[in-house]
């Protein structure tokens, strides 16, 4: 059976509840392994979102608020690059720095979805890009994740 | 305490005081605008500043700084869908609503003059009711504190939603979220898998940040609009003045101040509890309770009302006490220390032009932040939503990963946000509202812990819970506003019932 990449809401919904269901399972375990009462309080947490989640997942299946034909994602290809882009975007930073990766994200995210009009573009990004250097480095001295181009940028500023 | 004040005037009305005063709003106004960076991290970042200075200016920078953050998280809240501060997150519910339907200039302008009432009404009482209402903080003990928290988490009624089943979930989502860290009654690490950045709990920065701007980025991918919103949508007296609608907003202004300065007032409640009580009070109160969480200017007007009224009231027991009540409060008595001033009853009687400097200086920040935030912030941070959406999005990334990066400058902190993004976007495809996660996550550790507190000093006796006058208080308000709703819904059934029978 092929499995679909964008299901039905209704589907989503009932997934989301299972989801949640065993979240519940998984945190009522785990405090038990807690000592005195520490455990008690997301003890009983645990136990209130598993019955919301089986409420849920039984009125999903059992009504009609979530029709069939309804679809999760409205562009599924779109979120699919979206979420690839960011996932690329944080680990790029983890091993470049924060510079170099926010230019490339800030230009090709839009590029990607069809937006050429770079002469709006690439003034926008740079421009952000210097006022959050500007604030955040220069002004207020909050540290930026190690860049390759922090040599440059000392030189420069 | 009028000598005082005379005396005090003529200092804080010298040019470089002034200066500073107006230097600070736009600071904080710039802070609080941007996402991942907070008034505690803005004023933190003045004091060493601001050492050898004359303590006034110091501390009127301080003041423009609170004042200024205060409304600064309003505008990402509203325009964007990102809180500035997690005070913001009841603004999102109204003010994003009215950005969506094209009428985000007037819910600026609602915020601005909202948090500017809402400001000045606080330091007013800051400087007449300080010592008296010091009185009404020391009332609240533990079980009061619990009752307090039980009141801010029964405001959760108002935000749920239409969907009762999905606002309760994302209420325990929060609950269950704000155990994980160190259980400070026994040490027990709680959900930290071993992880030494999870003791401390989650991050407030890094949890906002992935619930409130990561799916709105995820949508506008999505929907890859390659147009922005028309410049004449955000003319600000093209879509009217809240000042001619002042009849409209009285009764919020004055309520939600109230709230926000009796919140203020009790050490650890914080701003974020006040704008949700606020917000509470004013769909209770309006006749048209349905139409809050869809764009209704009101609730944007309790929201930052009660926000800006918990500014200069939570100084209240810092200064007369020494007792911080929030963390930008005890970054402040930090600067005064560093000054030299030592918060606590002998600082109005030794130092009392520049204690009493300072509160009137709360007051003139409040009054120019009507000028430099509805005239020039408003007007410039407006202009973000001209941008192309595709363009916006990745744009919104760039503030928002530089600002979860230097909360506590580890890496950890993104991939933790990438994680919990992806959760918030499905929650919000499924349409499970953000907002109670959030009150959940805030007030639930204060429950547990004064619970447990009032519990150890009463050697287990629940009836201590119920023992005081201020406890009865604190639970038939609670009581009250969870019947509300109900009641509202009562009255509604009752009138359809009635109307086909005519």
């Amino acid at each position: 059976m092929a499995v679909n990449l964008n299901p039905s809401r209704r589907h989503a919904e009932v997934g989301f509840a299972a989801l949640l269901l065993g979240a519940a399972v998984w945190a009522y375990v785990e405090a038990g392994n807690y000592a005195g009462q520490s455990g008690g309080y997301p003890r009983v947490l645990a136990i209130l979102l598993g019955l919301s989640a089986i409420i849920l997942a039984a009125r999903t299946l059992m009504g009609a608020s979530a029709p069939d034909d309804a679809r999760l994602f409205d562009h599924p290809g779109r979120f699919v690059v979206g979420l690839g882009m960011i996932f690329l975007y944080v680990v790029a930073i983890d091993v470049v720095g924060y510079i170099l990766p926010s230019l490339i994200f800030g230009i090709g995210v839009p590029m990607l979805l069809g937006y050429r009009h770079l002469q709006l573009l690439l003034p926008v990004v740079i421009g952000i890009l210097v006022f959050i250097y500007l604030v955040f480095k220069v002004m207020l001295e909050r540290p930026l994740p190690p860049d390759v181009l922090d040599g440059v940028l000392r030189a420069i500023l | 305490m009028i000598d005082a004040l005379l005396s005090a005037l003529p200092l804080v009305f010298e040019p470089a005081n002034l200066f500073a005063v107006l230097l600070g709003t736009v600071a904080g106004l710039v802070v609080g605008a941007l996402p991942g960076l907070t008034v505690t991290t803005g004023i933190a970042v003045l004091i060493p500043l601001t050492f050898g200075l004359d303590p006034l200016f110091a501390l009127g920078m301080m003041a423009g700084m609170y004042n200024g953050g205060s409304y600064g998280g309003a505008i990402p809240a509203i325009l964007l869908r990102v809180p500035g501060t997690p005070a913001s997150v009841a603004t999102i519910l109204d003010g994003y609503e009215m950005t969506k339907q094209g009428k985000a200039a007037y819910a600026l302008q609602v915020a601005v003059v909202s948090g500017v009432i809402g400001s000045v009404l606080s330091a007013i009482s800051l400087i007449i009711f300080a010592p008296g209402l010091v009185k009404l903080s020391l009332l609240f003990g533990p079980a009061e504190y619990f009752w307090v928290a039980i009141l801010g988490l029964a405001t959760v009624a108002s935000l749920l939603g239409d969907d009762f089943l999905k606002g309760l979930i994302a209420t325990v989502i929060g609950l269950l979220i704000g155990t994980i860290g160190t259980d400070i009654s026994s040490g027990t690490e709680r959900y930290t898998f071993g992880l030494l950045e999870f003791a401390d709990g989650l991050d407030i920065v890094v949890l906002l940040s992935a619930l409130f701007a990561i799916p709105p980025v995820l949508m506008m991918i999505e929907e890859a609009l390659k147009t922005g919103m028309p410049g004449d949508l955000l003319k600000l007296k093209r879509q009217g003045s809240v000042l001619a609608d002042w009849r409209r907003y009285l009764p919020i202004w004055m309520r939600s101040s109230v709230i926000g300065i009796i919140i203020g007032v009790l050490p650890g409640a914080g701003g974020s509890m006040s704008c949700y009580l606020a917000y509470n009070d004013a769909k209770r109160a309006s006749r048209q309770p349905e139409t809050f969480g869809k764009g209704n200017p009101e609730g944007v007007a309790a929201s930052e009302a009660g926000n800006g009224a918990d500014n200069a009231a939570s100084l209240i027991p810092a200064l007369t006490l020494g007792i911080p009540g929030s963390g930008v409060a005890a970054v402040i008595l930090g600067g005064l220390l560093v000054h030299g001033l030592r918060p606590g009853p002998q600082l109005f009687a030794e130092h009392p032009d520049v204690v009493y400097g300072f509160m009137v200086q709360m007051l003139l920040s409040a009054v120019m932040l009507a000028v430099v935030g509805g005239l020039t912030a408003t007007r410039i941070f407006g202009q973000a939503l001209r941008l192309p959406r595709v363009v916006l999005a990745p744009v919104i990334m760039l503030f928002v990963t530089v600002g979860v990066y230097a909360v506590n400058n580890t890496m950890f902190d993104l991939y933790t946000l990438l994680g919990i993004g992806l959760v918030a976007y499905m929650l919000d495809k499924l349409d499970y509202p953000n907002a109670p996660i959030i009150l959940g996550v805030i007030l639930g550790p204060i429950a547990e812990s004064q619970l447990l507190l009032a519990m150890t000093i009463s050697g287990g006796d629940p009836m201590a819970l119920v023992s005081s006058p201020m406890s009865m208080i604190m639970i038939a308000l609670t009581l009250f506003v969870l019947a509300t709703p109900l009641w509202t819904v009562w009255k509604q059934r009752r009138r359809s019932s009635v109307e086909p029978a005519k």
